[in-house]
């Protein structure tokens, strides 16, 4: 037994279940389950929806709302797909009805009304600064982060969202593909040419040297 | 003499001249010094020239004007449209497999069918290579900045809203104050409403446990005894470390498993449900004494069997002990003329023949009678104890020991004499108690009987010790055999006919024993729960494990079908108990195997019911001379596997 006090094992959330066995349990009236999987999923389902709607109360309203749709929809959930890019590919729709509800364009800007981005460099810079790297190295990659954030907010809407999908969540071509309706190599496809467009335009800005 | 004129090389330039620049024909003329022929040359020429401009303006004018200029260049926009419509449908839709390849083959995720691929290219091609190169550098850079990127922290848990949201989606209102506790009450009122298969009185109640008056939560551990060493333990099967039950299987088995113990819980409820642990704990609000079964009213509601219901016996326990009026002369008949009485009493309820030996007793100035016979077999002394008052039995039980000093039996009579006097002498009491675990080592009821008397004084950390202590320690003993045979050989010794003094001793056994493990049980669980509500779930965990492995040790290795029975439910509530607080806590890790063990239990149950039906449908099928001889079987081993049909074992361990 683990903690008990806390609620949480070593591995915080992290417990043998898989999530489609949860879910399983959950299509079977096993609330036990449920309550799992809001605690293994709140926190990034929440940078998820952040990254979609910009403002931390939002978010957390849709996060709420993204898991009663979970539930609701429980017996239409097919336990032989992945539980996670079901769960993102909801809080998705949600989030983009939102935006259009409230007639806001989504991924105009990753500025955020909560000043993500002023935050976001700063906090960049101040984990750039307690590496080990050279005072010099460190600059340069200060201004280099700074130059490829600036890159990424140019780019068209779609593949804005498939490099923050990918790059700040941290989420697999497969899950990608999934949760934005496409194909796996088309999401591979679209992330290798805005490899491609994004170094064409940090080398413009003398970013790198050939 | 006029210059001589190069005619040929005149005319030549003239002509170039006049076809290359028309305006230099007038000046070739002033500046050439052209003879007469030439000058005739010139001037034809020029004629023609004009006459050839003439014509061409006549043409100019005469034919229709064309300008398909704008033509032109509109359809080279639409050539330029279509190309860019092209490469824009390209850019969306192709799924290119080359270039998905080469991103895979950038993030390091390639089958090697296709990495023999890229690499070859690689090989071939400086400009790949280069082209891999800078790609490489701008995903590693996505990556970092991906892993450093600053997101607002989440802060709240969500988990209540979104509970919250649920219960209210199912009709469940919620108070708009509702709070988080109230969010998680609700989820356990669901959980428990799942799992309503159990009868489990202190969780379903909804009741606060209060805490006891008495409790002690600070302060040293106290421990009346010298810890033992261990040794001679039998191996138990550790469930909770047993990690085997597949996760798809599991929606299936929980609704199996529910299913069956509804069944179960059913008959054994009926069967044993005046063995209750979970009866609101009284005495744990008071420094009153917990109790015994005799004191309390569930007996008071079931009758008497019919055949010691007659004018010269004594209709229940609380009647003979409080109505002096009644007749104290036993029932003297040959066991056949019991035999139909009997058999008809013991099949209309089960119950009833455990319950002979409650009501078959002696009273205190019957015991103090027969001990002041001479020729009186030790164990018939030892019977007649039972029945004694405490402070008269500790006297009878000081001598005994003194002879025996190392007879763990009279060491544990004496701990359950001392133990139920109205002042506790806790030094002697301790001297016994070390004395008990010297002799019986392995046997962990000394230490639970310790951790109960000082639950009873709310000494909660001394108890906790003596848990901690049992929970090394594998073994059971309450001697259950050796109190029947005593009781057995004072009835004789009182004079009861031998057979029918066989058919009450093997009728009572277990009765008292168990009635000591309700005790212990039930202090356990009501402290286990106040434990959990308060929130020291650490504490709780402990007590519900204590109580769980005090379970496991009974019916490991307990001969008594009752003691077995009890025992099964004791680790049973202790698993829900467990399942429970894991619930509140939200930790899963070990549901698994708890599942896996109350799987173990529900069948030990059914075993054990079955053995315990197939005891009682004996009196119909033998003849009394047979059901005696079991009954001796019965009463010395104390094993109800004998009756069962062949190959039909009660222990599925």
């Amino acid at each position: 037994m683990q903690n008990l006090a806390s609620g949480k094992n070593e591995e915080g959330y992290q417990l043998g279940f898989s999530d489609e066995a949860l879910m399983a349990l959950v299509t079977k009236g096993e609330e036990r389950a449920f309550v799992e999987l809001v605690q293994r999923y709140q926190n990034e389902l929440f940078r998820f929806c952040y990254h979609y709607l910009k403002n931390i109360e939002m978010a957390k309203e849709c996060v709420q709302e993204v898991f009663l749709r979970v539930y609701i929809a429980r017996d239409r959930y097919d336990t032989s797909k992945k539980f996670k890019p079901w769960l993102f590919c909801i809080a998705r729709n949600l989030c983009i009805n939102e935006i259009k509800r409230q007639q806001l364009v989504q991924f105009s800007s990753l500025e955020g009304e909560d000043g993500f981005q002023i935050h976001e460099t700063e906090e960049i810079v101040e984990k750039v600064n307690s590496g080990e790297n050279h005072p010099g190295e460190m600059v340069l990659k200060e201004e280099r982060y700074k130059v490829l954030w600036e890159e990424i907010n140019k780019l068209p809407e779609d593949e804005k969202e498939i490099v923050v999908l990918r790059y700040f969540q941290k989420l697999h071509a497969r899950d990608i593909a999934e949760i934005i309706g496409t194909t796996e190599g088309a999401v591979r496809t679209r992330l290798h040419r805005t490899l491609r467009y994004l170094y064409q335009k940090m080398a413009n800005r003398g970013e790198f040297n050939e | 003499m006029s210059k001589k004129c190069d005619c040929e090389n005149i005319r030549e330039k003239f002509l170039s001249g006049m076809f290359e620049q028309e305006c230099e024909v007038s000046k070739l003329l002033q500046e050439l010094e052209l003879c007469e022929e030439c000058k005739k040359f010139a001037s034809g020429l020029i004629s023609f020239w004009k006459s050839l401009n003439e014509l061409t303006t006549l043409f100019d004018e005469s034919l229709p004007k064309i300008d398909i200029t704008g033509e032109v260049l509109e359809r080279l926009k639409d050539l330029r449209n279509k190309e860019t419509n092209v490469r824009e449908i390209i850019g969306k839709e192709i799924d290119s497999p080359e270039e998905a390849d080469w991103y895979s083959f950038i993030e390091g995720k390639l089958d090697d069918v296709t990495k023999y691929r890229c690499l070859s290219k690689l090989s071939l091609s400086q400009c790949v290579q280069r082209e891999v190169e800078r790609l490489k550098q701008v995903h590693q850079q996505l990556e970092e900045l991906g892993d450093n990127i600053f997101y607002p922290e989440l802060d709240e848990d969500l988990l209540p809203k979104v509970m919250a949201r649920v219960f209210t989606y199912k009709g469940n209102t919620l108070p708009p104050e509702s709070t988080e506790k109230e969010a998680i009450a609700l989820l356990e009122k669901e959980l428990m409403e799942i799992s309503e298969e159990t009868e489990y009185p202190i969780s379903t109640s909804g009741e606060k446990v209060r805490k006891p008056d008495n409790v002690v939560t600070s302060g040293k551990i106290k421990v009346f005894r010298k810890p033992l060493e261990k040794s001679g333990r039998k191996q138990v099967t550790d469930h909770s470390n047993v990690y085997w039950f597949p996760r798809k299987v599991l929606p299936k088995i929980l609704t199996f498993a529910a299913g069956i113990l509804l069944t179960l819980f059913g008959i054994y409820w009926f069967l044993l449900r005046d063995f209750s642990v979970t009866t609101a704990p009284k005495a744990l609000t008071s420094n009153k004494p917990i109790p015994t079964v005799r004191e309390t009213e569930r007996y008071k509601i079931i009758p008497p069997p019919s055949f010691l219901n007659d004018s010269e016996g004594f209709t229940s326990d609380n009647d003979r002990e409080d109505d002096t009026k009644l007749p104290k002369k036993y029932i003297a008949k040959p066991l056949s003329e019991w035999e139909d009485i009997l058999k008809e009493n013991a099949l209309v309820n089960a119950g009833k023949l455990m319950r002979m030996g409650t009501w078959a007793s002696l009273t205190p100035e019957e015991a103090r009678e027969l001990l002041k016979k001479s020729g009186l077999s030790p164990l018939a002394v030892l019977g007649a104890v039972q029945f004694l008052p405490p402070e008269e039995a500790k006297v009878v039980l000081e001598a005994a020991i003194a002879n025996n000093p190392e007879d763990a039996y009279l060491r544990f009579a004496m701990v359950n004499t001392l133990k139920n006097m109205d002042n506790i002498d806790y030094e002697e009491l301790s001297a016994h108690l070390t004395a008990w675990t010297n002799s019986d080592p392995s046997n962990v009821l000394p230490y639970y009987m310790e951790a109960n008397i000082y639950l009873r004084n709310g000494e909660v950390d001394s108890a906790l010790a003596c848990v901690k202590e049992a929970n090394n320690l594998q073994g059971y003993n309450s001697y259950a055999s050796l109190t029947a045979q005593a009781y057995k050989e004072a009835l004789i010794a009182k004079g009861i006919d031998p057979q029918l003094a066989d058919l009450l001793a093997s009728a009572s056994l277990g009765v008292r024993e168990t009635q000591t493990l309700d005790e212990i049980a039930h202090n356990l669980l009501y402290y286990g729960k106040y434990y959990e509500e308060i929130g020291d779930y650490d504490t709780a965990l402990m007590i519900y494990d204590a109580l769980r492995n005090l379970g496991v040790n009974v019916d490991m290795s307990s001969d008594l079908l009752q003691e077995r029975l009890a025992g099964v439910k004791y680790a049973q509530e202790a698993i829900y108990a467990l399942i429970r607080l894991m619930t509140q806590t939200y930790s899963f890790s070990d549901i698994q195997s708890y599942i896996a063990f109350l799987q173990d239990l529900n069948q030990l149950l059914t075993n054990y019911n079955n053995a315990l039906i197939s005891f009682y449908e004996l009196f119909d099928k033998l003849d009394p001379q047979q059901i005696i001889q079991l009954l001796n079987i019965y009463l010395t081993t104390g094993n109800v596997n004998i009756m069962l049909p062949s190959g039909q074992s009660a222990t599925a361990k």
